[in-house]
């Protein structure tokens, strides 16, 4: 099956707009981000989203969070992206 | 010996032209710390409830903390706190930048303002001495100018400048009060505040940093935060684009408000998004004193309209009520309009949150040709949106009528005005969307400014999908169950409830949430440590909640008094109407769940079912004081 992931700021260098992946049927975000790090090993994938095997940013499938097990289904959007809270320096 | 304080209070009396200087000891800045808590106690001593912010007998407390200007990222902040045109009520707002610094420099703690100056005056504070002088020549002039002709009168450009533009001066309530050009007092009409007093600017210089308590143990907090802030997504964020990142976020995932809080998608969203912004023109960085973050973007034009980076750029929240909620996506206006904000000194939340009201109004033939002398306010013209900022900066035509914020606009308006006007107790909304993130309803309804998003964490920092070491980082607090964002249960409410003191905590440090927890690198009990070594004090968190909590509590009793009750914690009509189209289609706050969340916090807060602090609470906090403020409302 094939997934479009995107990559909000600041993990944008880790491609130019979105990229494409090609999955084993019934894959979940964990085997996305192992197949992200082998296919571009030098954009450090596991070090920028993952910390003690557990995902350190947030992801969203099809604009819905998700989490490490989230199943995946072919023709899914998935973005990662870090927790924004809230805030302004315009007080 | 004092550490980190000067314990130094500065008076100034501009109708006696009288000055002194007040003296207050170890225990008062301990209890009070400074920022909004220090603020609220001068304003609960010396102002009685339910005097107009315009008034003389309004006072206006500008202060850092017993921390601010220790060399720490985040330490670097200031506020000024007093009556709020736009609410009635006691605000505070604070402000990045060098200013707060530069105070303890000059030699003090805080200035309190009081009365009201025949004739337009600026204060100087030079290394402990203090001198009124006329403002006759500089008044009129914007926020630049004002600046340039301080730094030139008194052959020094290293004077750290706050001050007012000419929407100050022709007291539009939400009139800011802009330090530097580039660092803001935004919220809640402090600038018209200060027009009224006729105080043009208070510039401040000196050598007379207080030492602090363990400079080596200082330097390593400092250290460890350089260290460690690229690692955090969110400073990362912050240090590579600044706030403005928010926008493509925000807008991906149906919260960025549009058309006047209609819906969470803008089609325009990829023209006025942060990323666009810095390819086309983002010029500079900057950012506050020791934070290594650099937040700040500036930014620069020729065509179509000149803009100059002397005043900064507009930020996330900026973009958002100046472009989405009108529904403007010519970037070069919103930043246009970003700059006009700046030079005139408005708050760009609230003129952008009064903009978009009338354009609803008038596209609802609420506001006519005739109202707004044959200009058609549209959604999504950007040429109106430049118009209208000059019209309210000047106060003319129409621009009257908006420049009394958009409560009172809608009770001109009368009719259905009402059910369009987005605000909660006359501060227009934020750009964060309670119906998707539920618990800045409670924020936004509960917090003494008004509709304030800085009040408490966001929902997004507790979700059973927020990654495990970000969740973590709120357990010290006593907060270890993730909720839905949509949750708004007792959980909640108590997620609120804590969260809420703890920013009140950052209020009363002046810290900046940018460099703080759970999303930003400096961890709670880091905070704790940076205080005992400013400070020497044998501080702990529970001793640091409870200045929050008490600075919430001074803030309640007196806008209690002065007739904010608690039919002032309602929300807009717009909350309860469901989100249109995209991923939060359909997501709204009903009447019955909002109101039981605003029953549990009142009971939780210590307050009763009318949303009354009980004696009991203010006597936990040390606080029978403030029942004093009973005698004194009449």
């Amino acid at each position: 099956m094939r997934v479009k992931v995107k990559f909000l700021l600041p993990f944008d260098d880790m491609s130019s707009k979105e990229t494409v992946m090609d999955l084993e049927k019934g894959a979940d975000v964990r085997a996305l981000i192992e197949k992200l790090s082998c296919k571009f090993p030098e954009k450090e994938a596991k070090n920028k989203l993952m910390i003690d095997e557990e995902l350190k940013v947030m992801v969203l499938i099809n604009k819905r969070p998700g989490n490490m097990k989230t199943e995946l289904a072919h023709g899914d959007e998935v973005v990662f992206c870090p927790v924004f809270s809230g805030g302004n320096c315009h007080d | 010996m004092t550490y980190g304080y000067h314990g130094k209070i500065l008076r100034v009396d501009l109708t006696e032209k009288r000055i002194w200087v007040e003296k207050q000891d170890e225990s008062f800045f301990r209890f009070y710390m400074g920022g909004g808590a220090l603020g609220a106690h001068y304003v609960c001593k010396n102002v009685r409830p339910g005097t107009h912010a315009f008034a003389p007998e309004n006072i206006m407390v500008f202060c850092g903390s017993v921390i601010t200007g220790a060399p720490v990222a985040g330490f670097s902040r200031h506020s000024v706190t007093g009556i709020s045109p736009l609410t009635g009520g006691i605000a505070d707002s604070e402000a990045g930048g060098y200013w707060g610094r530069a105070l303890k420099e000059a030699g003090f703690d805080a200035v309190v303002i009081e009365g009201r100056s025949p004739e337009p005056v600026y204060l100087l504070i030079d290394d402990g001495d203090v001198e009124i002088k006329d403002a006759g020549h500089i008044w009129g002039r914007d926020t630049g100018e004002t600046q340039d002709m301080i730094w030139r009168e008194n052959d020094d450009e290293k004077i750290r400048v706050l001050g007012i533009g000419p929407a100050g001066e022709n007291e539009v309530y939400f009139a800011c009060i802009v330090s530097e050009l580039k660092h803001f007092h935004g919220r809640g009409g402090h600038g018209a505040v200060m027009g009224s007093k006729n105080l043009k600017a208070i510039a401040v210089k000196g050598d007379k940093f207080p030492p602090l308590a363990d400079q080596e143990k200082v330097q390593e907090i400092a250290r460890n935060f350089a260290g460690r802030y690229m690692d955090f997504d969110y400073t990362r964020v912050l240090r590579e684009i600044g706030t403005s990142a928010g926008i493509s976020f925000q807008n991906y995932s149906g919260q960025l408000p549009t058309h006047n809080w209609q819906t969470g998608c803008f089609p325009g969203a990829q023209e006025i998004s942060g990323e666009t912004m810095m390819e086309e023109i983002g010029e500079d960085k900057g950012g506050c004193f020791a934070c290594p973050v650099r937040c700040k973007v500036s930014v620069k034009a020729s065509k179509p309209y000149p803009i100059s980076k002397r005043y900064g750029g507009p930020e996330y929240e900026s973009l958002a009520s100046l472009g989405s909620y009108t529904g403007v996506s010519n970037l070069y206006a919103v930043a246009k309009a970003n700059e006009l904000c700046n030079r005139y000194g408005l708050d760009t939340i609230s003129t952008g949150g009064v903009i978009a009201f009338a354009m609803d109004c008038y596209e609802n033939g609420l506001l006519t040709d005739e109202d707004t002398g044959g200009l058609e306010l549209k959604f999504g013209s950007g040429r109106v949106l430049l118009d209208l900022i000059e019209m309210i900066a000047r106060q003319e035509g129409i621009g009257h009528l908006l420049a009394q914020g958009t409560k009172k606009a809608a009770e001109s308006i009368g009719g259905e005005a009402k059910k369009l006007a987005v605000h909660c107790k006359g501060l227009e909304f934020p750009a964060h969307e309670p119906r998707v993130k539920k618990s800045l309803a409670l924020a936004y309804g509960t917090a003494p400014i008004g509709a304030d998003h800085m009040a408490s964490e966001h929902d997004f920092s507790n979700t059973p999908e927020t990654p495990a070491p970000i969740v973590q980082r709120l357990w010290p607090l006593g907060i270890s169950k993730p909720l839905s964002a949509q949750d708004l249960g007792p959980a909640k409410v108590k997620f609120f409830y804590y969260t809420h003191i703890l920013y009140s905590v950052f209020n009363s440090l002046d810290t900046c949430i940018f460099c703080m927890a759970p999303l930003k690198p400096l961890g709670l009990q880091e905070l704790v440590d940076a205080v005992r070594a400013v400070t020497g004090w044998d501080m702990s968190l529970w001793e640091l909640m409870k200045v929050g909590e008490r600075r919430l509590q001074m803030m309640r009793v007196f806008n209690c008094l002065a007739g904010l009750d608690e039919s002032q914690d309602a929300l807009p009509p717009r909350m309860f109407e469901p989100l249109q189209g995209g991923e939060t289609h359909g997501m709204a706050i009903s009447p019955e769940e909002y109101e039981k969340a605003l029953k549990l916090y009142y009971d939780m807060a210590g307050w009763d079912s009318e949303g009354i602090p009980r004696y009991s609470k203010l006597v936990e906090l040390d606080l029978e004081w403030v029942e004093g403020l009973k005698e004194r409302s009449g």
